[in-house]
């Protein structure tokens, strides 16, 4: 960075002696309302001899967060895996295997419309090892996107949302989305589905 | 040179479509129709899946199965062409590529959720004749 910085201020977050060795949690002081870059601005103010102008020198970059991915592949990563990361995360990348899964239930439709021989090879194709493996995550897809649904329903009434609730309902609705998906295929395996 | 345009004038358009509220809203009245409608929509599966062309044909005749079908579907294809269309404008910056991912978004769900209905009200109707 060909900032000055300043012994006074130095970055809050950024401990480069602690990159590699251990976690770094979610910066909150720099997270909260820019409190770093005021911070370092009003330091920079007093330490230097520059002139009081604020509007001189090149414009300066405004403060970022490390990327998500920082750190990771050759050392640790510099951000700890919160389970409320990949509950958002799932959210996301069930939402679009469901896209998948609801051209299938379009396809179904469709073959039922065509008449018995199509509609018959359809669900031998569903029926099918590779069909199966693929109706299973479907399920599970489903279920999580289900219950983390509802999980962002009640956030959206401003209920659950301090980090300990967070918490405990990402592991309810992880919970839910297994238990539900084998309980269904259990159902499914007895009433002769499968 | 000097810009004779006003800072009212420059600042127009620039700022929210004031559709985000719309988006907000549907994206949560589709979320809340769809959780009693997946629960029965996986209850149906269990009995189709049982059965075979004879008692899917039945089973779609049934007037609150097709109903329920075609709301689930209707709704699912909302749902899934507003989800994707926030992935892709979180992730997609370029104006070329983000409008044809857009369209195609669109209309691969309005095509297949209208195909999807057109075919549950073809065999609801017609007991499957054709």
């Amino acid at each position: 960075m060909a900032r000055p910085m300043t012994p006074q201020a130095p970055v809050p977050w950024l401990h480069t002696e602690g990159i590699g060795s251990a976690f770094v949690d979610t910066p909150r002081a720099a997270l909260k309302s820019g409190a770093a870059s005021r911070t370092m601005s009003s330091g920079e103010d007093q330490m230097t001899d520059a002139p009081q102008s604020p509007n001189r020198g090149p414009r300066r970059e405004p403060p970022v967060s490390p990327h998500l991915l920082t750190g990771g592949l050759i050392s640790p990563p510099l951000w700890r895996w919160h389970i409320t990361m990949l509950t958002s995360i799932l959210h996301r990348m069930t939402g679009m295997a469901l896209y998948v899964g609801a051209l299938i239930a379009a396809a179904w439709a469709i073959a039922l419309a065509l008449g018995p021989e199509r509609y018959m090879q359809f669900k031998g194709l569903l029926g099918s090892a590779p069909g199966k493996v693929v109706m299973f995550g479907l399920t599970l897809c489903l279920f999580y996107h289900l219950a983390n649904g509802v999980r962002h329903l009640v956030w959206d009434t401003g209920h659950g949302l301090d980090v300990k609730s967070a918490n405990a309902s990402s592991v309810l609705v992880l919970a839910f989305a297994a238990a539900a998906t084998l309980a269904i295929w259990g159902v499914a395996g007895m009433t002769g589905a499968i | 040179m000097v810009s004779y345009r006003t800072a009212l004038g420059r600042a127009r358009g620039l700022g929210s479509a004031k559709h985000g509220v719309g988006h907000w809203i549907s994206e949560r009245v589709s979320s809340i129709a769809l959780v009693p409608l997946i629960v029965w929509a996986v209850y149906g599966v269990l009995q189709l899946a049982a059965g075979d062309y004879g008692f899917a044909v039945h089973w779609i005749q049934n007037p609150l199965n097709a109903t329920l079908t075609v709301l689930t579907l209707a709704i699912s294809f909302w749902h899934m062409k507003a989800g994707l269309r926030v992935v892709v404008e979180d992730y997609i910056h370029k104006a070329l590529t983000k409008s044809g991912l857009l369209i195609i978004n669109l209309f691969v769900c309005g095509l297949f959720g209208a195909l999807a209905i057109f075919s549950v009200l073809k065999v609801a109707l017609s007991g499957g004749a054709f």
